[in-house]
């Protein structure tokens, strides 16, 4: 350790550009790192939705034709048959992803979560049956929308199958949440929530890991951080919406058929085909009052072709910024074994011999860049909520960028040998 | 059986012979001269002697061992425990004081870390060169001479069994010199081998034997004398 300090003093200013040199090295590997993986979710997160088309069911039920429809007493079960033979169908894929905020009582989070908090709207706390809640960004989700969009968790379990459908009187809602909500609750954590003015009891059963974003109609690429993720619910074909429940909470089951019949269907078949198959549900259900908003998968393909391509343009600036930094650090490398011969000098004739010394440069190359990856890594701990995923990658490539930089230090000091011949010099 | 036998040694440098069909038995407690012009290898010769070089050809034995035939890591631990070179001018670390540079070859000398003794001795040699006052200025402020006695302490500081020195009072003044080779004289009563490459008929005349180094080799300078 000493001939290590001894050769630094010999060299500071050197050696300082060579940890500096170092260290932006290792936060170049950082952003590689953090980068790739953010590609790497954002690419898996739209492959399923490949080349797909992507349709949009709206209802047309606003005002008068509103009324109209609600008027009758099998309005809920037309909204139930018909948003379950969309769910059934087999020539397309129903996929819930809806926007609706719930009210949490007793919230702990801050208002980062409210839901309107990025547009700065804010909704104020206010008071029902004497709680408090605040407006929470919630997303409600059918199960393929995990798949669909390769969500992963970090810890606890997805919904379970039996989540999705909703029995009579039910009060408990399983609720998965964003990766922002690590350090506010905890898993078994309960939520006091109002969804649709019903209120639950939300269990947390789930965190989702940094970063996961959805497709969806509002956002193609929905960061769910911030989201508490509750199962988009189903009512079984032969649920009766003639009871107690139904008449005590009629808003939330009225907006849970709404938001059920107001999904998107991602499919192969072209718009009349769709058209067509969406004709044979209206017959069989008697539901008629959509349309459906056709897209072609343009817009998806388009998303997927841009994160390729900011990958591809930010490898190149990681590339040109390595090539750059690498250059820098071999010129100070070469400088500083240069002006250590003396001292190289004094290490042979006191009983080293060179091997010891190509050592000793590699060892201080390595050393430097071991301490300088800690920097980086203890940025990943802070900002990048402790990912071990990313921490284990990044400190691979560091030790495999280390190993690089040891090596090529090692063979500078080698080419100087040879071209100072030391021995030689000590002849005088 | 000698200390340093050296039989047949060639050496040749990018092509080049600087001498051929060298050889030397030194005992223990031997203060050799070797004499030449300059250029004719003498450095090269205690390069070999001392470790730092291999010889193109010919065998190198040191203590029974044979040198030219062991590997760099080897050699330096013979050279590290063994073996003290002064260089003619010696090279110093320039940002570390007289005494840090003294105690650079403890680094690679494990047998000689904290060593109470080795401290004494170190001392008592800071005190015989008359360095005292210097020893914890950085060598970058020191005068030719004493960053020479600066090297000749730090190449006999561990005590080797063989000193190898290359016009080690070149750059000293008269009076330091004849204290270094007072100095020899006393290792030397101690059984310490001393090889000294010189021009200096003075040094030469403090060793108990003078060799001249030419193209043809190595003789005895009475011998040489004899010939002429």
């Amino acid at each position: 350790m000493k001939i290590f300090w001894i050769l630094f003093k010999q060299n500071i200013v050197f050696n300082i550009i060579s940890i500096l040199s170092a260290l932006i090295f290792s936060l170049l590997i950082l952003v590689l790192v953090v980068n790739v993986h953010q590609s790497k979710i954002e690419i898996d997160s739209v492959s399923h939705f490949k080349d797909k088309n992507l349709y949009k069911i709206s209802d047309n039920l606003y005002n008068e034709k509103e009324t109209e429809f609600f008027s009758k007493s099998d309005s809920n079960s037309i909204l139930n048959r018909f948003a379950n033979s969309l769910a059934n169908s087999s020539e397309f894929l129903y996929y819930n992803a809806n926007w609706q905020p719930v009210e949490v009582s007793a919230f702990k989070g801050d208002i980062q979560f409210d839901a309107y908090y990025e547009t700065g709207n804010n909704r104020a706390e206010y008071e029902y049956n004497n709680k408090k809640y605040r407006n929470i960004k919630s997303m409600q989700l059918s199960s393929n929308v995990f798949e669909m969009n390769n969500v992963t968790l970090s810890s606890g379990e997805f919904f379970s199958d039996n989540d999705y459908f909703y029995d009579e009187k039910r009060e408990d809602l399983p609720v998965i949440l964003g990766s922002d909500y690590s350090e506010v609750y905890k898993l078994g954590d309960r939520l006091d929530i109002l969804y649709y003015q019903k209120s639950f009891t939300g269990t947390v059963i789930g965190f989702l890991t940094p970063n996961q974003t959805i497709m969806t109609s509002l956002d193609p690429q929905l960061v769910l951080n911030r989201y508490i993720v509750i199962p988009a619910l189903f009512f079984d074909q032969s649920f009766s919406f003639h009871n107690e429940d139904v008449s005590a909470n009629p808003i939330f089951f009225k907006a849970s058929l709404l938001s059920r019949i107001n999904g998107n269907l991602i499919s192969e078949l072209s718009p009349l085909e769709i058209r067509n198959s969406l004709d044979a549900i209206k017959r069989t259900t008697g539901f008629t009052d959509f349309s459906v908003i056709g897209a072609k998968g343009t817009a998806i393909n388009t998303i997927i072709k841009m994160t390729e391509t900011n990958k591809s343009i930010l490898y190149i600036g990681i590339f040109v910024s390595f090539v750059i930094i690498v250059l820098v650090s071999l010129v100070s490398m070469l400088f500083a074994t240069r002006k250590n011969v003396d001292t190289y000098k004094v290490m042979l004739i006191s009983g080293s011999n060179e091997n010891h010394i190509y050592k000793i440069v590699g060892s201080q190359t390595l050393l430097i860049h071991l301490i300088v990856t800690i920097v980086p890594s203890l940025f990943l701990f802070s900002l990048i909520n402790n990912s071990f995923d990313l921490l284990t990658n990044y400190l691979s490539y560091s030790l495999f960028a280390s190993l690089f930089m040891t090596l090529t230090s090692v063979i500078i000091a080698k080419i100087c040998f040879m071209k100072v011949d030391i021995i030689q010099q000590l002849k005088g | 059986m000698p200390q340093v036998i050296l039989k047949n040694i060639k050496k040749q440098f990018r092509g080049n012979t600087i001498f051929d069909n060298i050889s030397i038995c030194v005992d223990n407690g031997d203060l050799v001269a070797i004499k030449g012009t300059s250029g004719i290898g003498k450095s090269t010769l205690l390069n070999i002697i001392s470790g730092l070089e291999k010889p193109s050809s010919g065998a190198y034995t040191f203590n029974g061992r044979i040198m030219s035939d062991l590997r760099l890591n080897q050699l330096s631990k013979i050279r590290s425990k063994q073996i003290g070179y002064i260089s003619q001018f010696s090279p110093m670390i320039p940002k570390l004081t007289a005494i840090e540079n003294i105690k650079v070859p403890l680094l690679f000398n494990s047998n000689n870390k904290d060593n109470k003794s080795l401290t004494k001795r170190i001392e008592e040699l800071v005190v015989l060169f008359g360095i005292q006052n210097i020893i914890t200025k950085r060598i970058e402020l020191l005068s030719g001479g004493e960053i020479q006695r600066v090297g000749i302490i730090r190449s006999i500081a561990t005590n080797p069994e063989l000193i190898v020195a290359d016009e080690p009072t070149n750059a000293l003044d008269d009076e330091t010199a004849l204290k270094v080779l007072h100095y020899f004289k006393e290792l030397k009563s101690n059984g310490t081998t001393i090889i000294i490459a010189t021009h200096s008929a003075n040094v030469a005349d403090y060793c108990d034997e003078v060799y001249l180094l030419s193209k043809e080799g190595l003789c005895p300078v009475s011998e040489r004398t004899a010939e002429v």
